[in-house]
């Protein structure tokens, strides 16, 4: 049986939350949604989640802070990092904070789907090994 | 229209600072051109004047001591000649009475001549060469009375002792005849030595004063010298600290070394604004940073909601209810409108046209806004307690900008009150000819920490779609358009003071 993976969504615009919760769910995966730092922190700390897809510039806690705090309490997560600011200078702080992946908003579903099918993968054979 | 206007704009701003840089060198060539007269030069002439003084005083006492010396000299000479003299009458005398030696009178005759003869030269330069020759004369001729007496007296001719007599008278008469002369000299030249001691002493005190007067002349005028441009440095100091960087002028006729402390001064002001200048440059920069990245995230994160609202659509159509599509496409027109309007208080922000300036009743402005926020306050239970004065002199400003101003400053207040408040909007007349207008509220309160930043475009505390922050930076540019200021004061959990100072005219047209 095929495994069911566990992502977050952190982004302040509800509806990015709600479009990649709806896509993702039919493909399949497991989605919970979170529009505050605060929040989202609190659910990781309780919780595992295989993949994580946030935004960086929020109101209260900055995605940076989310990013590392999640590394810290679930080390082999994935983060993607969803941007409506890209510049080399945020990517970088974000690749440095644990990130694997930066998208620029806006972006495509179906670019975010292949991105976490592909992690997704990444995880299966990390598991099998 | 908006080009050239804004070039316009840009050509008079580059004009200004050329001609602020020509006044700068203008006022460095007035500085150097003057005739240099330096402090040590002044110091050196004040105190070469101070021993001309003093020198002048002791070749004056010299002088006068020697003429003093020269008097007291020949007092002393016609004293002894008067002694001599008088000695040769005694002799004289007792030689008509007792008959006695008249070789005594004529040795002291001799030593009388010898007196003369000794002190010659001195006694000219005393009384003079007529004086003194006269005085010979008398004393001669009194001798060749005595030699002729005392010849005849040898001889043993009686006829002889006959002719002794009108001798006798002529003897007497020239001889109290010279120790008059001599004791009227001596009594002129004791005369003439008070006088001398008199204007002595006379002179003493008055070159004392003279002294005295040119030390204190000496000294104020070097602490004129000294202290003034002092004083004018300090002041300069404090002015360029208060940011007033014109340059400092010459204000003597002569060129020191202030001057050369003034054209340090000024070439600092010169490098200060010109760093000042890169700073606010680097700042604008960053600005521009700041709103490139606002604009970026401002539009992108709607434009990103479109994209995936509208994904979803053309994907799964048939996957999703006539409710569930209805609510996407209105997701998708409400992204639009916030991106428009992004966009648009993007173009408030920069626009460049001056608004047309007229005479605006900050009452009746207040009054107005209030009216269209009316609903606004009681949806979000917000009591208004306007302090308005109503005889307020008007303000020189455009009434649509300054209500926009109002109307960000009130909505502000409205979302910082969630659970209802007070709005308090009161305006007062300032002395310094400005009006304030102050926006309380009764909120949440302002960090500290974004205190600093929240007339930055972008800036924002609100969620999202709720502010783009520009208004406070767009209500920011306004203001200062207008000539104006606006501050903020606020406290967590008390509420947030905003202050608007307009200028007021005068002289209302």
């Amino acid at each position: 049986m095929k495994e069911k993976y566990e992502i977050m969504v952190l982004d302040d615009e509800p509806i990015v939350c709600k479009r990649l919760q709806n896509h993702l769910q039919k493909k399949g995966f497991s989605v919970e949604t979170f529009i505050t730092g605060q929040e989202a922190m609190d659910r990781l700390a309780q919780h595992h989640f295989h993949i994580l897809i946030t935004d960086l510039k929020m109101s209260g806690a900055e995605g940076i802070e989310v990013i590392r705090f999640a590394g810290k309490h679930s080390h082999r997560i994935k983060t993607i990092v969803i941007s409506g600011f890209a510049t080399n200078e945020t990517a970088d702080e974000a690749f440095k904070a644990g990130a694997v992946e930066f998208i620029a908003k806006p972006f495509k579903l179906s670019q975010i789907r292949k991105l976490v099918e592909q992690l997704a993968a990444e995880i299966r054979l990390e598991n099998k090994l | 229209m908006a080009d050239e206007s804004e070039k316009n704009g840009a050509g008079q701003t580059a004009e200004l600072s050329s001609e602020e840089e020509k006044q700068a060198e203008e006022t460095q060539r007035a500085l150097l051109e003057r005739p240099q007269i330096s402090i040590r030069l002044r110091i050196t002439l004040s105190f070469l004047l101070l021993f001309i003084i003093l020198c002048g005083m002791g070749i004056a006492s010299f002088l006068f001591i020697t003429q003093f010396d020269s008097k007291q000299k020949f007092l002393e000479t016609t004293s002894n000649y008067a002694f001599e003299v008088q000695q040769a009458r005694r002799y004289e005398k007792n030689f008509f009475l007792y008959g006695t030696n008249l070789k005594d009178a004529l040795s002291n005759v001799q030593a009388a001549q010898n007196v003369l003869r000794f002190d010659r030269e001195d006694m000219i330069s005393v009384i003079g060469d007529e004086k003194f020759t006269e005085m010979e004369q008398s004393l001669n001729r009194y001798e060749a009375l005595l030699n002729r007496v005392h010849s005849l007296h040898r001889s043993s001719n009686p006829a002889d002792s006959l002719k002794l007599i009108p001798l006798e008278s002529d003897l007497r008469k020239y001889g109290s005849e010279i120790l008059a002369n001599a004791s009227s000299a001596i009594n002129q030249e004791r005369l003439e030595i008070y006088r001398l001691i008199s204007t002595g002493k006379f002179a003493v005190v008055v070159s004392l004063i003279f002294f005295l007067l040119s030390i204190g002349y000496i000294i104020s005028f070097l602490t004129r010298q000294i202290l003034r441009p002092i004083n004018r440095a300090i002041e300069y100091t404090q002015r360029i600290a208060e940011g007033d960087f014109s340059p400092v002028k010459p204000m003597r006729k002569y060129r020191d070394e202030f001057s050369n402390l003034a054209m340090a001064l000024n070439r600092m002001i010169h490098e200060i604004r010109a760093h000042q200048d890169q700073l606010t440059q680097s700042r604008k920069m960053a600005a521009i940073g700041n709103l490139t990245a606002g604009i970026a995230h401002e539009l992108n994160n709607p434009l990103n909601n479109i994209s995936l609202t509208t994904e979803t659509l053309l994907e799964d159509f048939d996957d999703y209810s006539k409710e569930e599509k209805l609510k996407m496409l209105h997701d998708i027109f409400d992204q639009v409108e916030r991106a428009g309007s992004t966009v648009r208080n993007l173009l408030d922000f920069t626009r460049v046209e001056k608004p047309i300036f007229t005479s605006v009743s900050v009452s009746e402005l207040v009054n107005t806004t209030l009216k269209l926020l009316k609903n606004e306050f009681t949806l979000n239970d917000i009591q208004v307690e306007p302090e308005i004065d109503k005889n307020l002199p008007p303000v020189n400003g455009n009434p649509k900008n300054l209500q926009q101003v109002l109307l960000n400053l009130l909505l502000n207040g409205v979302q910082a009150m969630p659970d209802g408040g007070t709005l308090k909007v009161k305006s007062t007349l300032k002395k310094d000819g400005f009006i304030r207008i102050d926006v309380t509220d009764t909120g949440i309160g302002i960090p500290s920490e974004y205190i600093d930043k929240i007339f930055d475009p972008f800036f924002t505390t609100k969620e999202v779609g709720k502010g783009t922050g520009l208004g406070l930076a767009v209500s920011h540019g306004i203001i200062e358009n207008h000539k104006g200021k606006i501050t903020v004061l606020s406290k967590i959990g008390k509420g947030t003071t905003f202050s608007v100072f307009l200028p007021y005219q005068i002289n209302p047209l």
